[in-house]
């Protein structure tokens, strides 16, 4: 038993399905997370109808897991929190239509939590004591962000990427490499034994926003250099690319992340997303803050990946603030971070 | 008992409340792509307009298609929560059964037509009977190009009447025409699969212990994910 209020935390957002339960915002009592890597691997990226079709498979035994890994019942939830964007349409639809479903037959509050708002949430998880305001930089393979948290659900976009995300740059560049799928740990492997500064590549400088990020030009500089090289009939050295790569854009990353710190003031940085598990970036974030005598957070790895806890966290902490979502919360592959907030007042029926 | 149904696979959403088998309230609405937005709402004021609690309701029943994958979905998504967190057992029937119930005669066979887009219509074919609520196909659920249905019905129906009905009918017209068949419409209010229908073969169904697995049960989707066959093409090139 448990005295706290316990959320259901549901995230179907892109591959994996998952369910967790959390107390009171910070204790994970379970996260099970149902990864369809195996099935998107052979495709070499994720197929959205795939994902779509395993999501409905596997939701009932993964909220079945939850429960019994928790030794808790639908009876000891306090609320529902679920992802409605952004993220695959008919993913999200999944989790989202599950969860109505559940606040309505078990009559509790329904929590729209933004994917992005969900990644920062995580570190929470870890750190019971991180309040608003700070910075948050999220990474992966969708998104590349810079967030001033004003408060529990409150967001203020200060920089984002005007193309790629980085971890799609990761992506791309490790499938010209042949690495396969995913491309980010793959990178991460084979940079620790290459040279970082053997490709001459250029720093992407946005110019409306000092605070957005590009990695278009860094791929296309990549890709060109391969087929420089393959058309000499060279192999590249696959390890120097990968660190070279990565490099670039652990540079880009922690330049804007210092600079939206000075602009704003802000003392305490938290690092989230897929890609907020690369080793490089950890430490060079941290030791970029420490000489500033900025304190940076990172989540463990496991709550890199996507994951139901980092929602039901949000959850718990948007229930305090009344932030409750209407049956008709609608699942959007673009969501505006903060429009799920706002459901209901847009007069959406 | 009261069951709720639940019926998500075409652009009409409905969704019916049924009390020891007998419909007691239904809502239709066609709301094309909005779905995900009506259903959960749509329920909650069925159950609150009957002065239901949802602890009250004791099985649910889905339409699993064919039709829109997204959809199916939503309908079944929708239906193993409710299933799942009130402990109440799931049934699925298949919404040409629900659209060829309300079409079955004793003297005709019936074709229900849905729209499944790319050129291809949803069919299943099924004999006449004097008990519609428990028709099944004679066929299994295909997804078939109008001259691929004309050339089945030519097959199994005969000399015999034909009745055909669903959103895909003027998809099929020409081609039907052409085997000259004796062919019947329905009229188009006739045309939806509507949950009160679905909830009684539901009914019969569940008292018949045909209760689905939650959590394996899955929308007929009859055809593939595009991408599946797109592999196997290149493999059978390669090949
Ligand atoms: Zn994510």
């Amino acid at each position: 038993m448990h005295s706290g209020q316990i959320i259901l935390g549901i995230e179907t957002s892109c591959d994996e399905t998952s369910a967790a339960l959390v107390a009171d915002g910070r204790e994970i009592l379970a996260n099970v997370i149902s990864s369809q890597v195996n099935l998107h691997a052979i495709y070499g990226g994720v197929v959205p109808e795939l994902a779509s079709r395993r999501h409905v498979e596997l939701i009932v035994p993964a909220v079945e897991t939850a429960f019994k890994e928790a030794g808790l019942t639908f009876d000891d939830l306090s609320a529902i929190a679920v992802t409605p964007g952004p993220g695959l349409v008919g993913a999200l639809l999944v989790g989202l239509s599950y969860a109505k479903a559940v606040a309505l037959a078990q009559s509790l509050p329904l929590i729209g939590v933004h994917h992005t708002a969900a990644h920062i949430y995580s570190n929470v998880l870890v750190h019971p004591d991180l309040k608003p305001p700070f910075l948050s930089l999220v990474v992966s393979g969708g998104h590349t962000s810079l967030i001033h948290v004003h408060g529990h659900g409150q967001y203020e976009l200060l920089g984002r990427t005007v193309d790629d995300a980085a971890g799609e740059a990761f992506d791309k560049i490790a499938r010209a490499l042949g690495l396969g799928y995913p491309g980010g740990p793959a990178i991460e492997r084979l940079a620790r034994s290459g040279n970082p500064d053997a490709l001459p590549l250029p720093q992407a400088v946005v110019k409306d926003n000092p605070l957005d990020f590009s990695f278009s030009g860094l791929k296309t500089a990549v890709l060109n250099y391969l087929n420089t090289l393959r058309q000499r009939k060279q192999e590249p050295n696959k390890a120097d690319v990968a660190a070279s790569l990565q490099r670039a854009v652990v540079i880009a990353l922690v330049e804007r992340t210092l600079e939206a710190a000075d602009i704003t003031g802000l003392k305490k940085i938290v690092l989230a997303g897929g890609v907020a598990a690369n080793g490089e970036l950890r430490e060079a974030l941290r030791t970029a803050g420490a000489k500033r005598g900025l304190q940076v957070l990172v989540p463990p790895p496991i709550l890199c990946t996507d994951n139901a806890a980092m929602v039901g966290c949000a959850g718990y902490w948007y229930l305090r603030q009344g932030l409750t979502a209407p049956l008709s919360l609608n699942a959007i592959a673009n969501l505006p971070l903060g429009a799920e907030l706002t459901w209901g007042k847009l007069g959406e029926k | 008992m009261w069951l709720v149904a639940l019926e998500t696979a075409t652009p009409t959403l409905s969704v019916a409340l049924l009390k020891d088998g007998k419909p007691v309230a239904e809502h239709n609405e066609q709301s094309k792509r909005r779905h995900a937005v009506t259903l959960a709402p749509t329920i909650a004021t069925l159950l609150s307009e009957q002065g239901l609690k949802p602890q009250d309701v004791g099985a649910v029943a889905c339409g699993s298609g064919p039709g829109s994958f997204t959809g199916l979905r939503i309908g079944l998504s929708t239906a193993k929560g409710l299933a799942q967190s009130l402990n109440i057992p799931l049934v699925t029937v298949s919404t040409l059964d629900v659209l060829a119930a309300a079409a079955v005669r004793p003297d005709a066979f019936t074709a229900p037509l849905l729209d499944a887009k790319q050129g291809h219509i949803y069919v299943a074919f099924y004999a006449g009977s004097k008990e519609p609520l428990n028709c099944r196909p004679l066929t299994g659920y295909l997804a078939l190009r109008s001259e691929q249905v004309a050339a089945q019905a030519k097959e199994l129906v005969g000399k015999n009447r034909l009745t055909v009905c669903g959103d895909g009918v003027f998809l099929c017209k020409e081609d039907l025409m052409a085997t000259n068949l004796e062919v019947l419409e329905l009229p188009s209010w006739q045309n939806v699969p509507r949950a009160s229908i679905l909830g009684q073969i539901a009914a019969r169904r569940l008292a018949g212990g045909e209760v689905e697995d939650l959590a394996a049960v899955k929308p007929l989707y009859v055809r593939r994910a595009a991408a599946e066959l797109a592999r196997e093409a290149k493999k059978n090139a390669t090949t």
